[in-house]
């Protein structure tokens, strides 16, 4: 079982969704799910998902279209926008923004990261 | 400006269409502005529509967590736009000029006027003006679809 490092704790009530994992292909706050609960399955963190290529192509599709501002639902947005594009990888507009609606943004407006989810879909082509 | 639609049997308002228009003297990331401008009109918005703080006779703030104090997600405002107004300012470094509250500013109101005008013009004079003071005003005016 690999290591689980959570991204950030939600203030144990998790309404932002800035802290969150992926489990079993499901998107989880990492907060609101109990340790036992994991035991034998496979859990990607913002860390672990850093070694993929998939992230690669998420962080420069963001840091291009300039997708951060304070950087705070970062993590949750890509780990959001990674499950999203696992499921569909071309998505369209109201489809990222249904995918990424449990995560809160107060900086961006959200524009800039729909965009940068869009561009993550076409330059990642085949990733997904 | 904010185009709305106001649904006269929940009070539920929909914003269809957001346009903001920012004099923002030289932007220096341009990208960056253009985040920053987005994400204080969606703020603005969400203070006009839904963000209510409510305190405790102590002053207090009682809605501690977002499950009870709202913001705006992904699909409140698809239809966000900003236009800068791009010109240098003398006063300002590199002839920029402060772009952080800007966007705030406008929002309210234009959204507040945008809910006036779908009532039929009855005076409305605070924020945030939510679903339940619509059905306020429509009851009280005997518009009420209920
Ligand atoms: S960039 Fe600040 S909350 Fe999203």
């Amino acid at each position: 079982m690999p290591d689980i490092s959570f991204v950030l704790n939600g203030k144990e009530t998790s309404y932002a969704g800035s802290a969150t994992e992926r489990l079993l292909d499901v998107l989880h706050n990492s907060c609101c799910v109990a340790i036992g609960a994991v035991v034998g399955s496979c859990v990607v963190t913002l860390e672990g998902y850093r070694e993929t290529e998939r992230y690669a192509v998420m962080d420069k599709a963001f840091a291009d279209v300039s997708a951060v501002q304070c950087g705070f639902c970062t993590p949750g947005m890509i780990l959001a926008a990674e499950a999203l594009l696992s499921k569909n990888p071309h998505p369209d507009e109201t489809e990222i923004r249904e995918g990424l609606s449990g995560n809160l943004c107060r900086c961006t407006g959200y524009n800039a990261i729909i965009r940068a989810v869009q561009k993550a879909a076409e330059e990642g082509n085949g990733l997904w | 400006m904010i185009e709305l639609e106001i649904d006269t049997y929940t009070g539920c308002v929909k914003v269809l269409d957001a346009l903001g228009i920012y004099d923002v003297g030289t932007p220096i990331d341009y990208n960056v502005l253009i985040g920053q401008m987005e994400g204080g009109f969606l703020q603005g918005i969400g203070f006009a529509s839904i963000e209510t703080m409510v305190y405790d006779r102590n002053g207090y703030i009682r809605n501690n967590n977002f499950s009870d104090y709202l913001i705006p997600t992904t699909l409140d405002v698809p239809n966000l736009r900003v236009l800068l107004h791009d010109s240098e300012y003398s006063e300002g470094p590199f002839g920029a000029k402060g772009a952080g509250e800007l966007p705030l500013i406008g929002a309210p109101a234009a959204y507040l006027a945008a809910v006036e005008q779908a009532l039929g013009g009855t005076r409305l004079n605070h924020v945030p003006f939510t679903a339940e003071d619509v059905v306020a005003v429509l009851a009280k005016e005997g518009k009420a679809n209920a």
